[in-house]
């Protein structure tokens, strides 16, 4: 009710503008949209690729974040960063504990974009393997040690 | 999916998009809608009452800076109140007027172009007519039969007034006729009943009177000495008297024997606290009043707000007589735990007191039907239970611990069966493997027993 207004409003936003290299897949329903994005520079790792966002949003959207990864579809792969696993789980503080209500789809697209301008690094997080393996389906469970303040 | 919702970009298009600015900054970032009863956080963003709220019991933190923030430091903002109910009363008819004159200057454009291949001498004409051209309009002005009458936009243009006025002009009659539509002239009918502009900044007053003169507080300035042009200011408490009558008033202001107007809130009386002789004479038996203040009545109970409590003290039974004795249910589905009742009055609780600070309150049964709704609607869209962020995980892990331990033990016994005939390799592949999609099931949920395991 509460989640689904503030998501019609949003939605009607982004139908009728977005920023440069973000731009919308699927939003069939209030409780899963997909978002592609595209990095702008030349940062060579990410040149020319799409990715697409998957977002997942609980009935207390906004107080509470949505859920975004990384997902491999319609050809689209999992990009290369350091904050990013390679089952699309992205550790990312604005998406956990950092999270606000004020933000909204455009804003954590944005962020992600930015995140991934600003890399240069071609590398997955440490220990990659073993968080892929041990089955964590979403990131909500996850407690992240946000560390890096470079990326 | 595809509803109008009123928007900001709506002024995007219109011939001043700079209103676009004007909406955001009068809407609520955390519901995007404008502003219902506009609270200020300590560190000054304002919100809706029931967002903050809200976003206060999740995180103490202001949504936008993340300046730690409390409920008890909220207060009203009446300005972005005011500003929120006067644009929205006009939103619709500017919308409508600033489209209907864009579209208009389009059509009227495009007859330029037409006009321009047909006839190229128009403008020095046009400056014949009447010496005046703007830039805006060029062509849609009155010239005679050549004029169009068949089109909807002009007609509408001329509703709103001579096509050929500048935005500013039209802005304005916009303007008188939305305040002379929605003036209706104050009679006082009460000779006593003062003009008071600082009524509406008592809060605790009757939530209706409040909020109508909010509404119409710039009608009614200008409107009375209009009205009573025989009126003049009492030197003592500087209400507007009739001047036969004002001997008469100030004798009895001076007395302090006039009775006060039932309208009148502490806020006044707080503001003319410059005027001494209004004001009663102080008795030690109102002081003793005050310390031993009688109970509260039924009807001031009505009108307090709920404290927030604390999950951690408060006892299951309390918080369950507590939503009873509201009208809440309690174990609708089974037995509710400790963790959904105090959400549940939590969310009770927010919405109980942003209810106290709109303009127009709801009645307890609405309140606890949204109360209801809101559930169902949290509810709906939970993804999963084990996914849940307040999952606990301890009660899951003791309901499916025979489940769990049946596993293992199956796992052990394979495990030694493949030690005894180390010959048998290919039949342990499949048990092996089932057990280590448990442990990482486990390790997902961070059960205590996988440890151990």
């Amino acid at each position: 009710m509460f989640a689904q207004k503030r998501l019609g409003k949003e939605l009607s936003n982004i139908h009728k503008s977005l920023p440069p290299g973000i731009s919308i897949a699927s939003a069939s329903d209030f409780s899963n949209w997909k978002m592609d994005i595209q990095v702008l520079d030349t940062n060579p790792l990410y040149a020319d690729q799409i990715y697409r966002l998957n977002f997942k949003f609980s009935g207390s959207y906004p107080i509470e974040a949505p859920e975004v990864t990384f997902i491999k579809e319609d050809g689209r792969d999992i990009p290369m960063h350091p904050h990013i696993y390679s089952n699309g789980v992205i550790c990312l503080d604005l998406l956990g504990t950092n999270w606000s209500p004020v933000q909204n789809v455009e804003s954590v697209c944005m962020s992600i974009q930015s995140m991934l301008t600003s890399n240069t690094k071609n590398e997955r997080p440490p220990g990659d393997d073993t968080f892929v393996r041990s089955g964590y389906r979403s990131p909500r469970n996850i407690n992240f040690v946000y560390d890096d303040n470079t990326v | 999916m595809d509803a109008d919702f009123p928007d900001p970009t709506d002024w995007i298009q219109t011939p001043v998009p700079g209103l676009q600015a004007l909406e955001t900054s009068l809407r609520c970032q955390v519901c995007k809608e404008l502003f219902t009863a506009p609270k200020v956080t300590s560190c000054g963003h304002t919100f809706c009452s029931l967002c903050i709220r809200r976003c206060l019991s999740a995180s103490s933190k202001c949504p936008t800076c993340m300046k730690p923030d409390e409920e008890p430091r909220l207060r009203d903002n009446i300005v972005v109140s005011e500003l929120v109910n006067s644009f929205d009363t006009i939103r619709k008819s500017l919308l409508e007027t600033l489209v209907a004159k864009e579209e208009a200057r389009k059509q009227a454009e495009e007859e330029a172009q037409r006009d321009a291949s047909t006839r190229p001498k128009r403008s020095s004409y046009d400056l014949d007519d009447d010496g005046i051209m703007e830039d805006a309009e060029p062509v849609h002005r009155p010239r005679g039969k050549r004029r169009r009458q068949d089109t909807t936009a002009s007609r509408q243009t001329q509703e709103i007034g001579p096509p050929r006025r500048s935005t500013r002009t039209s802005s304005q009659r916009i303007n008188s006729r939305i305040g002379s539509s929605q003036t209706p002239v104050v009679v006082e009918s009460d000779d006593d009943d003062d003009f008071q502009p600082i009524e509406e900044f008592s809060e605790d007053d009757d939530f209706r009177s409040s909020s109508r003169a909010k509404r119409k507080p710039t009608s009614r300035v200008p409107e009375t000495p209009t009205k009573k042009p025989d009126l003049v200011p009492c030197p003592i408490c500087s209400r507007l008297k009739e001047q036969s009558n004002i001997e008469v008033h100030v004798d009895r202001c001076i007395d302090g024997k006039r009775s006060p107007s039932p309208t009148l809130g502490r806020a006044n009386d707080a503001s003319s606290a410059g005027t001494p002789l209004k004001r009663q004479p102080i008795s030690f038996p109102n002081v003793s009043k005050l310390q031993h203040r009688a109970p509260y009545t039924a009807e001031e109970r009505e009108k307090l707000r709920l404290p927030k409590g604390n999950a951690s003290l408060a006892k299951e039974a309390d918080i369950r007589k507590k939503l009873r004795e509201i009208g809440i249910k309690c174990d609708v589905k089974g037995k509710d735990t400790k963790q959904v009742l105090w959400t549940r009055l939590q969310e009770w609780t927010n919405l109980w007191n942003a209810n106290l600070d709109s303009e127009s309150p709801k009645t307890k049964p609405v309140l606890i039907k949204e109360l209801e709704a809101y559930e169902r609607s949290q509810l709906a869209q939970k993804p999963s239970v084990v996914q849940n962020k307040d999952f606990e995980r301890e009660a899951w892990s003791n309901a499916h611990k025979p489940g769990f331990d049946a596993l293992i033990a199956n796992a052990r016994k394979t495990a030694t069966q493949k030690k005894e005939d180390g010959t048998e390799a290919e039949a342990t592949d499949q048990p092996l493997d089932s057990m280590a999609g448990v442990q990482a099931e486990l390790n997902g949920i961070g059960s205590p027993e996988a440890i151990e395991a």
